[in-house]
């Protein structure tokens, strides 16, 4: 148990470190479901669904929740210190020392390489999480049609999340 | 629309905000921060008006979304480090934080004592699962959108998820190999070698 709080918080740190504008449900995804076998696909959609319906970020609330599965309240206390602390370090010596650095043109074609790389890595697990079952038809227009509402529509995650769910379950 | 202050540098307000008035104002950013860092950023700016003088909330944001993580906390910690230096900010992240942690932990534990272990849950879920899946694909095209100003990075991105979906390469080397390839491109860019 102490082992695996020790590997998330690890793994908490390296996702906020390598998430530049987003995608860090999918790293959740590759090492809590897939590599450490913590929590189902369907606990991470849950937490998700949850997450999108509390205030602050939600992709904390994904790293207290898998801390709480593996050592209870301590355990999502330590998840939440993974995910937070380097932005937080970050930030505080980007208002003192790192204003010069982060201008820099290099770091902005690394932070571009490495963010490309996320979007890839990214739409590579959104494939895993319905590839693990044979797909149904209407699972298959579930996704597309949270897609098109995404990124066309720009509706709320928690809304698809929900209405997904229901049609999961009625259809 | 949201307007914000026309500094953008990030400079030490060290104003005389009380740690509490601090604890209590990002307490209260964090219990109504519903949605993405706009939410807060739009709180924080409601909240800091009465200051004086006021964080740089324009910079913070800037160098917050040219930083890895959540930017809220990028935010919340900038703007905390101008209000009491290192103090503020720990204490402006943590308070941020507070309440949806606790909302998380009170969830987590009644998820995983009254419905993890329902044994028919699991096909009754898939639909969740799909809308998921179709959730993270529109994320990683908006997340691909705002980095791929050319089409040399778009190919690097389809090349990552190529690599991770077939080849099943560790993240941790896709993230830094096309990290890399980002500098290579730009040292080839300022050459003038790529069209």
């Amino acid at each position: 148990m102490i082992g695996d709080v020790i590997t998330l918080f690890g793994v908490s740190l390296f996702i906020s470190l390598v998430t530049f504008g987003g995608g860090s449900q999918a790293l959740f995804y590759q090492f809590g479901v897939v590599q450490n076998h913590w929590i189902t696909s369907n606990d991470l959609s849950s937490v998700l669904a949850f997450g999108y319906a509390t205030p602050g970020p939600a992709v904390f609330g994904t790293a207290a929740f898998i801390g709480y599965k593996l050592a209870g309240p301590l355990g999502a206390i330590i998840g939440t210190i993974g995910i937070f602390i380097m932005p937080f370090l970050l930030a505080t010596l980007a208002a003192k020392h790192l204003a010069k650095f982060v201008d820099e043109p290099h770091v902005h074609y690394f932070i571009k390489g490495v963010g490309l790389a996320a979007a890839g890595i990214v739409a590579a697990t959104a494939f895993s999480v319905v590839g693990v079952h044979p797909l149904t038809f209407i699972q298959v227009a579930i996704a597309v049609g949270s897609l098109i509402a995404s990124l066309k529509f720009k509706i709320n995650p928690l809304f698809i999340l929900v209405v997904g769910g229901l049609l999961g379950v009625v259809i | 629309m949201v307007r914000f202050s026309n500094k953008t540098e990030t400079k030490t307000v060290q104003s005389i905000l009380s740690y509490q008035k601090i604890a209590r104002m990002f307490l209260k950013i964090g219990a109504t921060a519903f949605g993405g860092w706009s939410t807060t950023a739009v709180l924080l700016e409601k909240e800091t008006a009465k200051l004086s003088p006021q964080p740089q909330l324009r910079g913070a944001i800037a160098y917050a979304q040219l930083l890895p993580g959540a930017t809220q906390v990028a935010i919340v910690a900038n703007v905390g480090y101008q209000l009491r230096g290192f103090a503020g900010a720990l204490l402006a992240t943590t308070s941020y934080l507070l309440p949806a942690m606790s909302l998380i932990t009170v969830f987590a534990g009644i998820y995983f004592t009254y419905v993890h272990n329902l044994t028919n849950l699991g096909s009754r879920l898939d639909g969740l699962v799909a809308a998921l899946a179709g959730i993270i694909l529109a994320n990683a095209y908006k997340i691909g959108e705002k980095h791929a100003t050319h089409s040399f990075l778009w190919f690097c991105g389809i090349l990552a998820c190529t690599v991770r979906l077939w080849l099943h390469i560790n993240p941790i080397f896709i993230l830094m190999f096309f990290g890399v390839c980002g500098l290579a491109y730009y040292a080839g860019y300022r050459k003038g070698r790529p069209s």
